[in-house]
């Protein structure tokens, strides 16, 4: 008997062919729409820096790294000395705090001992800087706490404050901008108890930090010995990296992963800072050294310079509106950093980089405000994943589309975007051998400024208080925030007192999200502005390669009280560079008066030199010595107090 | 068996249809929603506008808007006598406009120069005739465009001679030689009529291949001008270009698979780049070298406060919505402002809208025509299910941005990349529908200079020869133009001889694409050579406000030829009889800084003084001597007077 045939028979086919048809369509779009896979970078921690033996200036670094900070306050700002010594003095030497001894500090003039380090020093060690004070040398001292008294002529013990605002500056002029700006100075950590003294002149009590002692600086022998009593590595951190809130995070507790950088600054004041106030507390330390021991530095910009100005413009997706910027840029002589996001920069673009000599960056792309850039994950053409390229990858396709080797890689995150933690992002940039970011900086039209308190690159730290060998370079100024009144003002204050690289931003968006007839008229008269305020026309590939020969050149000094004289020697090292075809090489700035005397003569190897004829700092307190590479031998006299005298006795003839 | 088998397969078929139909239907469905269907908006358009306006004014402009309508209805043979209104509007200022039906006797009477346009000169009553001929005797002036019939016999040459096509003007009687060299090279468009000879004492005032086409008769103690020449199809084709006969744009050499541009309009390829403005140079011939010169009429100046010419600024934005406004921030500080012309669909915010107005600028429509390249679509269907699509029409743009726009109505207008319909006048006629009286939409993007024959806005003429309503201001330096003349030489000779408004259309967004330094530099370059050459910088609505006050300004003139010196200016040289020719004009004028172009001379009698009357003590009116300035007005030497806000009395003398 045969069987009944259902609808189902008959139309089995038809049925299948329609399944087909259905597994079909979901398969085309699974491939349409493919799952996505968030991006795993590679990440690498901070490090201590090397250490150098050579130099006038000598700063104790801890033994062992410190463990992890959970709160702001437990961490170890230590290194941020070695930015603040490195932008002031340009180059400098550092020994480990058990390599203290007498051999040791014998080559050096000044001795910086950072917080930690005072607590954790041996009393040999102390016993072996007290006798370098004795003999003639600088100690600086942060912190200093129970052990110190002998040698800062001043007890500490008592309650622990937390540091606000300096309140009082002596001894400098009301006309200095030092005086004008350092009481805005945002301060963070600890304020140490002290004795009841007197100010300067009476006193030894340089400034006040909530009415309190703040840097006290008393003789110690043939020496000068600086106690600072609050923690000035950590308000400088706090500046230049931010102050997280708590957990070493930025912002309230849930919030977004990523945040623009210019939430991290210190508080809300520093967002229209007009100042570089982690800069002006630095020198209200170290200006304070040459007053008892007249010392060279090295000056951060070539001779003939009295800051330097950059441009740097950020494409996230088409980088056409950049070139714009960085034609004018080359018409004025001028070159640029353009970062650019690699999806979607060509050869083509590559090569019209170089037509305008302008350095190309990576403009990171997080997917925040853009698609992230992926890549399919699977068979052929059958990819139903798609994985995000971490920042390694992502530098890499860009290096695969440039004609020429890259040997600093510079890097700005899709809208100057940060993970709001501490560190993570720099971490991700130190496991991709970043060597330069240029995120930090303002992100609206408000903001302005030195909001990170410097416009100088600086090492960030890592939440065990260890340096990156990558640098942040921060920019003063972004998109509509640019105006040439506002361009103006910086300049002439970087010329007259701050002496700053200033960097602006102009990204790729800015005509197009807060467009203004500013920002045109801004980037018109940049070059101009620069010139005329003297700043050097660089990049920042330039600057850092210029900031590094600086590092590596020596300076170290005698001083001859009775005579006298310094004796500056110098091995000076110069960058060849697209924007200083002739070098780049620091000045040698040394004071211009010592004790209120004037320089009476001055000889390098040997030739003598009228100081009339020399450049000088903003505020006229250094002369500028410009000289070419390799040795040099520096003869400075000042007038002797009993010129003085004679010079008063001839006033007084009638 | 085999029939068994066809019976199940039968019965099965119904089951396996519906299935494949199912199929085939989401498919369908799918593929609509992603390719939707389209169809085309719908816009209304504007049969255009009967203008007639009585105002206390020394001309008088005849017009028969039903002939007009009922001309052939080809490009050729369309009445274009519409065109007049923009003329003498633009050059004197008020003006009446009557028809034939209108036209009253107290209104020929208080008309010092009466144009008959041809709508009406070809068929005048004769009684009509007679008060006009009367009206001339008395020493008024006529002009009477192409006449026929008795009109022709009375006021003109026989025009035996009939239609003869124009190439190129051979004499402009007492033009400046420069600008009479302009206006030699002019491109003539228009056919003029021929006589076998001329009419009996009669003076040719403008002559086109050696044949007199304007000319003037003594009429008794008055003049009757004689334009046997298409003057209004010349200026509507050098101003709103050359269509073909059937009104379509033409597309010669074009890709005609793009959309027509406001740039195809343009009627002879001399005019690319062209920096002479053509139209002004006839439109100033025939106002100053013929009626002022015969009556003596006097115009209100252009421009406010007496500026040699105007710049208007024209921001056209699709994309920036409130930061298109960026220009505005530079040109206040300038003391200039801008017309900011947005889309719909821009991003323009009430609030941002609402500060561009606070800070003086004034906000217009950029359309989005129905070009696929422009278009936004409105999506529509049934149950949420929407397959197709049309683009948003004009009326619902301008209205959607009509409500982000806090202050005022949309009024103004610029079509995105000046793209045109195939119809000579059917955007203008779909704006006008919708209300919009201004546009900006004509422009040769490649080429600075006066393509349309004027920078100054006109009215413009549907094609039906009826004015539309809408003024239109041609474009004279686009934002990308490469090449034509330099900005600064345009306003060099503008404010030389031409005085042009000069309007510079700019895309804010281009900045955005690519921040050249170069263009902006030209733009801020603007600023600089715009004061120095003495232009007004503003916006559309600030000119167009003003042109309206100056519109409606009374200004009425009395010419005595035997009027006798007042005391003031009599001397012995004046004596015995002390007898000079008068001109008395009687200004009211809403504004300050608006001045008044009288002749230099009328007649052979030269300008000898002038009195202002300044205040009343008690029922004496006391007089003091005006100090106008000489000024030479595109070749024809004027004086310039000042005048008060309000009510001015001048009395100027010849002898």
């Amino acid at each position: 008997m045969a069987r009944r045939t259902t609808l189902w028979d008959h139309l089995r086919w038809d049925l299948l062919a329609f399944l087909i048809l259905i597994v079909l369509v979901f398969g085309y779009s699974a491939i349409q729409e493919p799952r996505f896979r968030p991006a795993e970078p590679d990440v690498a921690d901070g490090s201590k820096p090397p250490d150098r033996t050579e130099g006038d200036v000598l700063l104790i670094t801890p033994v062992a790294p410190a463990s992890q900070a959970r709160e702001f306050e437990q961490l170890d700002c230590t290194f941020a000395w070695y930015n603040a010594l490195w932008h002031y003095y340009g180059t400098f030497a550092s020994a480990p705090a058990n390599d203290i001894t007498p051999q040791v500090l014998a080559g050096h003039t000044v001795v910086i001992v950072p917080a930690r380090v005072a607590v954790e020093l041996s009393t040999t060690a102390r016993s072996h800087l007290e006798r370098f004070a004795r003999e003639g040398g600088q100690l600086v001292v942060e912190m200093p706490r129970r052990g110190w008294e002998p040698i800062i002529g001043l007890s500490t013990i008592g309650q622990i404050a937390r540091a606000g605002n300096i309140t009082s500056v002596e001894g400098l002029g009301d006309d200095d901008p030092r005086t004008e700006h350092l009481s805005q100075a945002p301060l963070a950590g600890r304020l140490l108890p002290s004795d009841d003294l007197e100010h300067w002149p009476l006193g030894p009590v340089l400034f006040d930090v909530n009415d309190r002692a703040g840097l006290v600086a008393q003789s110690l022998g043939e020496g000068q010995v600086y106690a600072i009593l609050f923690d000035l590595a950590c308000s400088i951190t706090a500046m230049y990296q931010g102050y997280p809130t708590e957990r070493m995070a930025f912002g309230p507790p849930g919030r977004d992963r990523f945040a623009a950088t210019a939430e991290r600054v210190r508080e809300e004041e520093m967002l229209t800072a007009s100042a570089p106030y982690a800069d002006l507390l630095v020198r209200a330390v170290l200006d304070r050294i040459p007053e008892r021991r007249p010392l060279a530095r090295l000056w951060p910009f070539p001779a003939g310079y009295a800051g330097a100005a950059m441009s740097i413009h950020a494409a996230d997706t088409n980088p056409r509106a950049v070139f714009g910027y960085a034609d004018h840029a080359h018409d004025e002589d001028a070159a640029t950093t353009l970062f650019v996001a690699p999806d979607h920069f060509s050869a083509n673009h590559a090569a019209l980089a170089s037509a305008v000599n302008a350095d190309v960056g990576l403009l990171w792309v997080l997917g925040e405000q853009r698609p992230p850039i992926t890549e399919g994950v699977g068979v052929g053409a059958i990819q139903p994943w798609e994985r995000e390229l971490p920042l390694g990858d992502q530098q890499a396709m860009l290096d695969a589309r440039r004609d020429t080797p890259v040997y600093r890689r510079l890097v700005r995150t899709e809208g100057a975007y940060f993970e709001t933690d501490w560190a993570s992002t720099f971490h991700a940039m130190a496991g991709a051998n970043i060597t330069l970011d240029a995120s930090f900086g303002p992100s609206d039209p408000s903001q302005h400024g030195y909001l990170f308190g410097t416009g100088m690159p600086f090492h960030p730290m890592d939440a065990r208080g260890r340096l990156f060998s990558l640098l942040e370079a921060p920019f003063v100024l972004d998109g509509a925030s640019v105006s040439s009144e506002r361009l103006e003002t910086m300049f002439a204050q970087s010329r007259d007192a701050f002496h700053q690289p200033l960097v602006i931003s102009l990204g790729a968006d800015a005509m197009r999200h807060q467009p203004s007839a500013g920002i045109m008229l801004g980037f018109r008269d940049f070059h101009d502005l620069a010139r005329h305020h003297d700043h050097w026309l660089t990049t920042l590939s330039d600057y850092v390669d210029f900031l590094t020969a600086r590092r590596e050149s020596v300076i170290t000094s005698q001083w001859s009280e009775p005579k006298a004289r310094l004796t500056v020697s110098v091995n000076l090292l110069g960058a060849k560079l697209a924007t200083a075809p002739e070098g780049a090489i620091p000045a040698v700035a040394v004071p211009a008066r010592y004790e209120n005397r004037e320089i009476e003569a001055l000889k390098i190897d040997d030739e003598s030199l009228s100081p009339d004829d020399l450049a000088r700092s903003g505020p006229g307190d250094e002369l500028l010595l410009e000289l070419g590479p390799g040795r040099h031998v520096i003869t400075i006299y000042y007038q002797s107090s009993s010129d003085d005298e004679d010079d008063e006795d001839e006033d007084d003839e009638p | 068996m085999a029939v068994h088998l066809r019976k199940k397969q039968t019965r099965v078929l119904p089951f396996r249809l519906t299935l494949w139909a199912l199929v085939a239907v989401v498919a369908a469905a799918v593929l609509l929603e992603d390719h939707k269907l389209t169809f085309s908006a719908d816009d209304d358009l504007s049969e255009g506008v009967s203008i007639t306006r009585e105002t206390d004014s020394d001309v008088t402009i005849v017009l028969d808007y039903q002939a007009i309508r009922e001309s052939d209805d080809s490009f050729s043979g369309r009445d274009f006598s519409a065109a007049w209104i923009t003329m003498v509007e633009r050059e004197i200022g008020p003006a009446s406009i009557a028809t034939p039906e209108t036209l009253s006797q107290e209104l020929l009477d208080n008309s010092r120069v009466l144009i008959l346009t041809h709508s009406v000169s070809t068929d005048l009553p004769s009684s009509l005739l007679q008060r006009i001929r009367e009206h001339v005797l008395d020493g008024n002036v006529v002009v009477i465009e192409r006449p026929g019939g008795e009109a022709r016999e009375m006021f003109s040459a026989s025009g035996d001679a009939g239609h003869r096509r124009g190439r190129v003007i051979t004499h402009a009687d007492a033009m400046a030689s420069e600008f009479a060299a302009g206006l030699e090279q002019m491109p003539v468009l228009a056919d003029y009529i021929g006589s076998t000879s001329p009419r009996d004492n009669a003076q040719t005032l403008l002559a086109i291949d050696g044949a007199p086409v304007i000319y003037a008769a003594e009429f008794g103690s008055g003049k009757a001008i004689t334009v046997d020449f298409d003057l209004g199809r010349q200026w509507v084709t050098l101003q709103q270009g050359l269509p073909d006969e059937d009104f379509t744009v033409p597309r010669d050499g074009a890709d005609l698979e793009r959309s027509p541009r406001t740039s195809d309009l343009v009627a002879d390829d001399s005019l690319l780049g062209a920096k002479v403005p053509y139209a002004t140079l006839l439109e100033r011939f025939f106002v100053y070298g013929v009626l002022m010169r015969y009556s003596g009429v006097p115009a209100l100046w252009l421009f406010p406060d007496g500026a040699a010419g105007a710049v208007v600024f024209a921001h056209e934005d699709d994309t920036l919505g409130d930061g298109a406004a960026w220009p505005l921030d530079y040109e206040r500080r300038r003391g200039a402002s801008s017309t900011l012309l947005s889309t719909f669909d821009s991003g323009l915010t009430p609030e941002g809208a609402a500060d561009f107005q606070d800070r003086g600028g004034h906000i217009g429509l950029a359309w989005r025509s129905s070009d696929p390249s422009v278009a936004v679509y409105e999506y529509f269907g049934f149950f949420g299910y929407r397959p197709f699509q049309r683009p948003v029409d004009l009326d619902t743009q301008r209205s959607d941005l009509g409500d982000v726009v806090p202050f005022g109505s949309i009024r103004t207008s610029r079509s995105i990349e000046g793209l045109w319909s195939s119809h000579w006048t059917e955007p203008l006629a779909a704006l006008a529908a919708v209300g919009i009286r201004t546009d900006v939409s004509f422009e040769t993007p490649t080429h600075r200079g006066y393509a349309f024959g004027s920078g100054l806005p006109f009215q413009t003429i549907s094609h039906e020869g009826m004015p539309l309503g809408i003024r239109e201001y041609p474009v004279v330096v686009p934002a990308d133009a490469k090449e034509g003349p330099a900005v600064e030489e345009l306003l060099t000779e503008s404010a030389e001889g031409y005085h042009q408004l000069i309007t510079v259309a700019t895309r804010p967004s281009a900045y955005a694409d690519y921040p050249d330094m170069d263009r902006f530099e030209e733009w801020l370059s603007i600023f600089d050579h715009a004061a120095a050459h003495g232009h007004r910088m503003m916006n559309i609505a600030d000119f167009e406000g003003f042109q309206r006050l100056r519109r409606s300004t009374t200004l009425r003139s009395r010419l005595d030829r035997r009027a006798r010196l007042p005391e003031d200016l009599q001397s012995s040289q004046t004596g015995p009889d002390h007898r000079a020719v008068m001109l008395r004009i009687v200004a009211d004028t809403r504004r300050r800084g608006m001045y008044l172009h009288v002749p230099r001379s009328i007649g052979d009698a030269e300008f000898f003084a002038g009195l202002e009357g300044t205040e009343r003590v008690g029922s004496e009116i006391v007089t003091s001597e005006l100090d106008p300035q000489e000024f030479s007005m595109t070749g024809f030497p004027v004086y310039r007077v000042r005048l008060r806000e309000g009510f001015n009395n001048i009395e100027l003398y010849y002898r």
